[in-house]
């Protein structure tokens, strides 16, 4: 047992230490780790200086509080519902699968391994966001308890994929399901009975049982601190995590399987790859006719546009992922909206209007990882008779299209509900003009450190650094239009403009730095 | 006598049965080559008795006893593509496979000695993530003969090597085969299984087709070439 833990420790401290010596020695990979210090510095600098200026740990009130409470539930369906549909990248990559598959370490030790890496590797980094998170929110309750707090949901949503993709090998798909449909509904519930009461008279009984529950004073209890509150948070985490990897034999087939569904460019190598991965999409396909394979009009670089739309077709995670981020931008949009359109618009309603914001733009947008790789690398893409330049215009629109989606119709319900028509008309050309720019800034950074196309760690606070830094353009352009023509349509307008251009600065910077070397940038990049 | 013995082995991914009622025997100290065209199921037939992939039905047993989950001490693979830890040196796999596998004090010569036979010695404090596909492929040949299982497998273990490398292969592959190990070998190159394989077995769309030696197979078929011999028995 003690030779398998140290076989398996000399993996992890070797990989580890051999990829900060890399940093050091590579000077491109070090600014960005400077970077990304210096920025988190920076706004935990900042966060702390406001949440001073402004500690009034009152608690959050209800039914805001309750409501809070089931949209933080509501976010930790998301990962559960990844794990309950079979993907969970366990093994890092086809060497990981082949070097502890074939070995003589026996599998208890090698999953309980697997899966604490896999969390333990972003503790650091949640709890670095739950810091953030707490000053950003000072005002809701005391420093300590909202970060354990927190932390302790962050790590509950961390091991509650592999604790649905257990229960999905040991119980089947429908019950693995059914579990993560019963966790929405315990969010979903109270928050649409607490809606309903909010409109309907009759249905404030409704809305008294969903506030009844005690989910508002069990969130102010843990934001406040509340020993026994904290301690039943992580106690409710430690039996999650030991039920999804304790006494784990004979599940390696699945994880491979889970392993490869949740890689980023499976389809492209190996065929004993796509094979296992076959088995989960639809592998026997209507046969297309040759003349109407690709649509007419799309042919040149739209052919991009085509190809991504058949993959999205083909593959139901992907499209089930949608689906969620669609209802989650619905249901943020919608509560944000009530609570704007309430007389409770202190800080409670800013914070979680911030909150729902952040959530549609990290969760959503900031989080779409840049994966050019998987095309740059492929001869398909550099046969092509289209310039470049359109390739990669195409190409943007292409990858962006199902972040813009969930984006939109979250604005727009926020808009419809809060009673404000102009932001509800905006929702689509805003998401669009947003979605585009953030996607656009995601490239142009790839194209330096091709190795981090992830929004993760360090290279997705340089994607928010200079997300932030690119919202001066068109609020600067808006100010001067506005300004000059007494008029704010013309400084939407303005703002609209500055935010293309700026879009087609970061594109046009991205294309001179494939130019020549997008092979090369696409073998970095897939390590 | 000790051998890797797979019987009415079936692997389906949905409706498309990849592997279907597979059986064939590869016994210690014979080098079995598997044989078929594109997509007739050999990798996932590797991947299956590696234990990467689930088989609907069929056992794999070795000196009679049937293998579980955990085949890692008796079955080695060598996949088609060569992957290797990106930020592990040429020397840290070989440290993990000593350590994952309880080699005995001393296992350090034999792999030096691998390493030198492989040309990879200059390289041994290189990362993998810097090695060209041969020098991948070579790493994972060294780890692999470092672990000395029993049973090794090998899919497609000569595409990306050198001549140099491909000699030394065979050489190290002959060499397993005098000292008893059973080795499961699948290519595309007739002319090299000829060369190198004891038996092979012939599978199409996941089925056996044939299976003996190459003259045994001459002889039923009335065809001299290799060539013509594969193409035949696969053509129906």
């Amino acid at each position: 047992m003690n030779g398998d833990f140290a076989a398996l420790a000399y993996l992890e401290w070797r990989s580890r230490v051999n990829t900060l010596r890399e940093t050091f020695r590579t000077p491109a990979r070090l600014v960005m780790l400077v970077l990304g210090i210096v920025y988190y510095a920076f706004f935990l600098w900042l966060r702390i200086a406001n949440a001073r200026a402004h500690a009034s740990p009152h608690g959050i009130h209800e039914p805001n509080a309750t409501l809070v409470f089931c949209g933080i539930l509501l976010l930790m369906v998301a990962p559960a519902w990844t794990g309950a549909r079979g993907v969970l990248k366990l093994f890092a990559s086809f060497a990981d699968a082949r070097f502890l598959i074939c070995s003589a370490l026996r599998e208890e030790h090698v999953i309980p391994f697997l899966v604490l890496r896999n969390n333990l590797f972003s503790i650091g980094r949640l709890a670095m966001l739950a810091l953030l998170y707490a000053l950003i929110f000072s005002t809701l309750g005391g420093l300590t308890g909202m970060t354990f707090g927190l932390l302790g949901f962050f790590l509950i949503g961390s091991v509650l994929s592999p604790f649905a993709f257990r229960v999905r090998v040991r119980f089947g798909a429908v019950v693995a399901h059914s579990l993560v449909v019963a966790l929405a509904l315990v969010a979903l519930v109270p928050a649409a009975a607490i809606g309903a009461g909010a409109l309907w008279a009759a249905a404030q009984p409704l809305a008294h049982w969903a506030l009844g529950l005690g989910f508002g004073r069990l969130l102010n209890a843990l934001f406040a601190g509340n020993l026994s509150a904290l301690l039943a948070l992580y106690a409710l985490f430690i039996p999650l995590a030991l039920a999804s990897f304790v006494g784990a034999r004979d599940l390696y087939p699945e994880i491979f399987a889970a392993s490869y569904l949740g890689m980023k460019v499976v389809a492209q190598r190996g065929r004993g790859r796509a094979t296992a991965l076959a088995s989960r999409t639809s592998s026997k396909l209507p046969r297309t006719s040759l003349s109407s394979a690709i649509p007419s009009g799309m042919a040149g670089a739209w052919a991009i546009l085509w190809k991504d739309w058949i993959g999205f077709r083909r593959v139901s995670g992907v499209q089930w992922l949608l689906a969620i981020a669609i209802a989650i931008g619905l249901a943020v949009g919608l509560s944000s909206g009530y609570l704007m359109r309430s007389s409770d618009t202190s800080a409670v309603g800013a914070a979680l209007l911030s909150m729902a914001l952040f959530c549609e733009f990290a969760v959503v947008s900031l989080l779409g990882t840049i994966l050019l790789e998987s095309d740059l690398g492929m001869p398909l893409w550099w046969i092509s008779a289209s310039p470049l330049r359109i390739r990669l215009y195409v190409w943007t629109v292409a990858t962006a299209w199902r972040t813009m989606l969930p984006l939109a119709i979250g604005i727009a319900a926020y808009g419809i509900v809060a009673g404000n028509a102009s932001i509800a008309l905006l929702a689509v050309p805003g998401a669009v003009l947003a979605v585009l720019l953030m996607r656009s800034i995601g490239i142009a950074l790839y194209t330096i450190f091709p190795w981090n196309g992830g929004a993760g760690a360090i290279s997705g606070m340089l994607r928010m650094l200079f997300s932030a830094l690119a919202l001066a353009a068109p609020a600067i352009a808006f100010a001067i239009a506005t300004a000059l023509t007494h008029d704010s349509a013309a400084g939407i307008v303005s703002a609209a403009i500055a935010t293309l251009g700026e879009t087609m600065l970061f594109l046009e910077f991205a294309i001179s730095r494939i130019a020549g070397n997008g092979v090369a940038m696409a073998r970095e990049a897939a390590g | 006598m000790t051998s890797l013995s797979i019987e009415r082995l079936t692997k389906r991914f949905g409706k498309k049965t990849a592997v279907d009622d597979l059986s064939f025997a590869v016994r210690g100290g014979e080098i079995v080559g598997l044989l078929g065209p594109n997509g007739a199921g050999k990798s996932t037939t590797f991947l299956t008795l590696a234990g990467f992939l689930r088989a609907e039905s069929g056992t794999i047993s070795w000196d009679g006893v049937a293998l579980g989950p955990e085949r890692g001490r008796v079955i080695s693979l060598i996949p088609e593509t060569p992957e290797v830890y990106p930020v592990l040196t040429i020397w840290e796999h070989l440290v993990f496979v000593a350590k994952s596998s309880r080699l005995a004090p001393g296992w350090e010569q034999k792999a030096l000695r691998l390493l030198e036979r492989l040309g990879l010695a200059d390289q041994r404090d290189t990362l993998g993530r810097a090695l060209s596909k041969g020098m991948r492929q070579k790493t994972l040949i060294a780890a692999t003969l470092l672990a000395d299982t029993p049973v090794l497998l090998l899919d497609e273990p000569m595409i990306g090597l050198d001549p140099q490398g491909q000699r030394e292969l065979r050489e190290m592959l002959l060499q397993l085969r005098a000292d008893g190990t059973a080795i499961l070998i699948s290519t595309h190159m007739i002319e090299q299984a000829q060369q190198l394989c004891d038996r092979i077995v012939i599978i199409k769309e996941g089925r056996f087709v044939a299976g003996g030696t190459f003259d045994e197979l001459r002889e039923r078929v009335g065809r001299d070439d290799a060539e013509e011999l594969f193409l035949e028995l696969t053509r129906a």
